[in-house]
């Protein structure tokens, strides 16, 4: 039995190159856990930080931006004794509900239209994107314009479409009419980005599958329902919990568009905009805290169910 | 462990919504010298904007030529200046002297960051608008120079008084008839620009119905919004709306600028408005400065027409390390030829006596349509001195009770009650 040079070098190069034993434990762990440590270093820093913090801050009396005593639930207690919060808790969640679901759905009706994949598509998806390059706040005060009382085109346009009972109509004079307006400039705002993602899942489910689907006669409806959505669902998933969560952070829609912010009478107040006049405007941060940590919870719940959902289904 | 890592990285996607954290830690002790030299941090804020920084600049140039060895540095803090001065209080980087919002002025003293003025604020009666002297005051020592002052006072359409024959109301009641004949008399003319989202527009009334806010006693302050006085002042303004309608539904959240747009475009006969909302209106719409006329508040059953003082102060911090220069610089800014420049230029009154005078006779507000806010100056009052009041202001409680006046959604009585409740629960004693 003889070997060549080369078959010598390629047979015994493997055998040169295996680690000791001993040093398995550190290429395993150890190096991957060091070229992460920075990484790691910062994601504790920038989101561990805070959260610790205000975890504390929330169990803690916080008046003035200056840490006070401990003081146990007495920030939670207060919170879920007063009103204006749970109902806040209330509305916000609803309002979250309704954006989610709008959100959605038109999403998905753009991005079926995008990914017919005309020639128009390109310029069209560039112009579904504008919204989402918009500043918040910026398009807050144009809706606000846009529902306006007196010169607002939304009352223009619904008294020229024969609903005379706009003439002048206050949008903002009403909770719920601020509400409708509100999630309306929000769900605008977040459609460009969900759409966009769904156009990309929707790519993805196109081929041999759909193409076997057709060829057995499914219809457009049935595509969709039957294999496309299924195929996109942990997309599907990780985008109902994004916008959940932007739903749930929407802030300056109403700061902007209420006046006062949460207002008229205290109608349209909600979590993320009663944390804020909390903590900056009646300066407490232990409440503020308490608020900032009631949300956590509860969107890291929803998260949860989110997840869990999608993992049964698989 | 897949899904693991995505409720992971989801939920810290959540946790961007806390960003909450702070420190408390005390200004370093101030080491005071004597001498007027060296460098002093000055900040300002509204009102001083851009058209107002170059006339500041000139003044902290001519300080600094007048005073060699000192050096002013200016750094101008725009519309969202009180949160900077919280911040900056919090984290102990204080600047020397600043020019803050007079409401504020209780709020950083209750915080123990200003530098006491004067021990007794009666050594300043004389010298400066008496409300603006209460705005700078807590626990009976005074902690800021007054600087400018801005009132409020009546705007009306003369070419359509006229045509009515009415003259400028004195009382609330004639502000309802005046107003009543004139939306009769013009189609498509409001009476009277309701300011909804702005209580500064309507919770004076409270004074003029004979009522008071929150009234102090040995240190302990009450409110007094659910006085029967209160409750018929705020009930005038609601009915002005719901009642007489006049102005339109939307004003329930209107702002200053909203009423002053309106006016601006011929729809509102008459409104209360500032010398801003005055300028506003005349930059809008160039050729109906002709048809306007002005006048001093109307007085209301409780016999007075005092209106609130906004304005501004100059405070001194107590971590500024370099008081002699920054207590020179203060009152090189009082003088009567380097304030009045600067008030001329915001459009608001100096708070001095002296310079209120001069603006008032031959100065900018001797104009016909400027004059009747010099003459309103001294019958202003101030806000309640208490460190506490930024939370009535801050959860827009005033503003609510309103508003659930006007939608009809509760009744003045209970609107007040709940009002006073929120208020005793800021400001009285914990």
């Amino acid at each position: 039995m003889t070997l060549t040079a080369q078959e010598n070098r390629r047979a015994g190069a493997p055998q040169r190159a295996r680690p000791p034993r001993r040093s398995l434990r550190l290429d395993r762990f150890g190096l991957p856990s060091l070229l992460l440590a920075p990484l790691l270093a910062v994601v504790v820093g920038v989101v561990g930080y805070p959260i610790v913090r205000t975890i504390w801050l929330s169990f803690h009396e916080g008046e003035y931006l200056i840490s006070g005593p401990f003081n146990g639930l007495d920030n939670y207690t207060a919170l879920f004794a007063d009103p204006y919060f749970v109902a806040a808790l209330i509305r916000t969640t609803l309002f979250a509900v309704v954006c989610v679901c709008c959100t959605l759905l038109i999403s998905l009706a753009v991005a079926l239209v995008l990914d017919v994949g005309s020639w128009l598509t390109r310029i069209v998806t560039v112009i579904v994107l504008l919204p989402w390059a918009m500043p918040r706040v910026a398009s807050g005060i144009v809706w606000k314009w846009i529902f306006n009382d007196q010169y607002g085109i939304a009352n223009w346009l619904l008294v020229s479409l024969g609903f005379d009972q706009f003439q002048g109509y206050a949008w903002f004079n009403s909770g719920f009419s601020s509400l409708v307006a509100i999630t309306i400039a929000v769900v605008w705002h977040s459609v460009p980005f969900i759409a966009i993602s769904m156009l990309a899942g929707l790519r993805a489910t196109r081929g041999e599958v759909l193409e076997a689907a057709r060829v057995d006669g499914a219809n457009f409806m049935q595509l969709l329902l039957r294999i496309r959505l299924p195929m996109m669902k942990p997309l599907l998933t990780i985008l109902g919990v994004m916008s959940t969560i932007f739903a749930y952070q929407s802030f300056d829609h109403f700061l902007v568009m209420t006046t006062p912010p949460g207002g008229p009478s205290h109608s349209t107040e909600v979590l993320s905009l009663l944390t804020w006049l909390q903590a900056f405007t009646v300066l407490d941060q232990g409440a503020a805290a308490a608020m900032a940590v009631v949300t956590f919870v509860l969107l890291a719940g929803i998260t949860a169910v989110y997840v869990r959902l999608s993992k049964e289904d698989k | 462990m897949q899904h693991r890592w995505r409720i992971l990285t989801a939920t810290s996607a959540a946790a961007g919504l806390l960003l909450l954290s702070a420190c408390g830690e005390d200004a370093p002790a101030p080491a005071t010298g004597g001498e007027v030299t060296g460098a002093i941090d000055v900040w300002m804020g509204d009102p001083i904007g851009a058209t107002q920084q170059p006339v500041v600049i000139q003044l902290a140039k001519d300080y600094e030529t007048a005073h060699p060895g000192t050096k002013v540095n200016l750094r101008f803090l725009g519309a969202d200046a009180h949160k900077t001065y919280l911040t900056s209080i919090a984290g102990g980087t204080v600047p020397c002297v600043a020019l803050i919002g007079n409401t504020w002025s209780p709020e950083f003293a209750g915080l123990k960051a200003l530098e006491p003025i004067a021990q007794d604020p009666a050594s300043m009666q004389g010298t400066y608008t008496q409300s603006m002297i209460d705005s700078t005051v807590l626990d009976g020592v005074s902690y800021a120079v007054p600087y400018d002052t801005g009132v409020r006072a009546l705007i009306y359409r003369k070419d359509l008084f006229d045509a009515a024959g009415l003259a400028a109301p004195k009382t609330w009641d004639e502000v309802l008839t005046a107003a009543t004949t004139v939306q009769k008399a013009n189609e498509g003319v409001n009476g009277f620009g309701i300011v909804g989202g702005n209580q500064w527009y309507w919770l004076p009334m409270i004074w003029n119905w004979g009522g008071e806010i929150a009234t102090n006693s040995g240190g302990a302050w009450t409110a007094k919004v659910n006085s029967p006085e209160a409750i018929a002042a705020f009930t005038f303004y609601a009915e002005l709306l719901t009642k007489h309608k006049l102005a339109p539904e939307g004003s329930v959240t209107w702002q200053g600028a909203d009423a002053a747009k309106a006016f601006a475009l011929g729809q509102v006969g008459m409104m209360v408005g500032g010398s801003w909302d005055l300028k506003t209106i005349i930059a809008q719409n160039p050729g109906m400065e002709a048809q306007l006329a002005t006048a001093p508040m109307p007085s209301g059953p409780g016999g007075n027409n005092d209106t609130f003082a906004g304005g501004s102060n100059l405070a001194i911090f107590k971590g500024c390390t370099n008081k002699a220069t920054a207590k020179s610089f203060v009152d090189f800014m009082m003088r009567t030829d380097n304030l009045v420049p600067v008030t001329t230029k915001i459009g608001l009154l100096p708070a001095t006596t002296d310079a209120l005078e001069k603006e008032r006779t031959t100065g900018s507000f001797s104009a016909p349509l400027l004059k009747a806010y010099a003459e309103q100056a001294p019958n202003t009052r101030s806000i309640p001195a208490v460190s506490t009041w930024g939370k009535v202001e801050g959860t827009g409680a005033i503003v609510n009770a309103m508003q659930s006046i006007m939608n009809g959604q509760k009744t003045a009585e209970a609107a007040m009650q709940e009002l006073a409740g929120q208020i005793d629960a800021a400001i009285g004693q914990q």
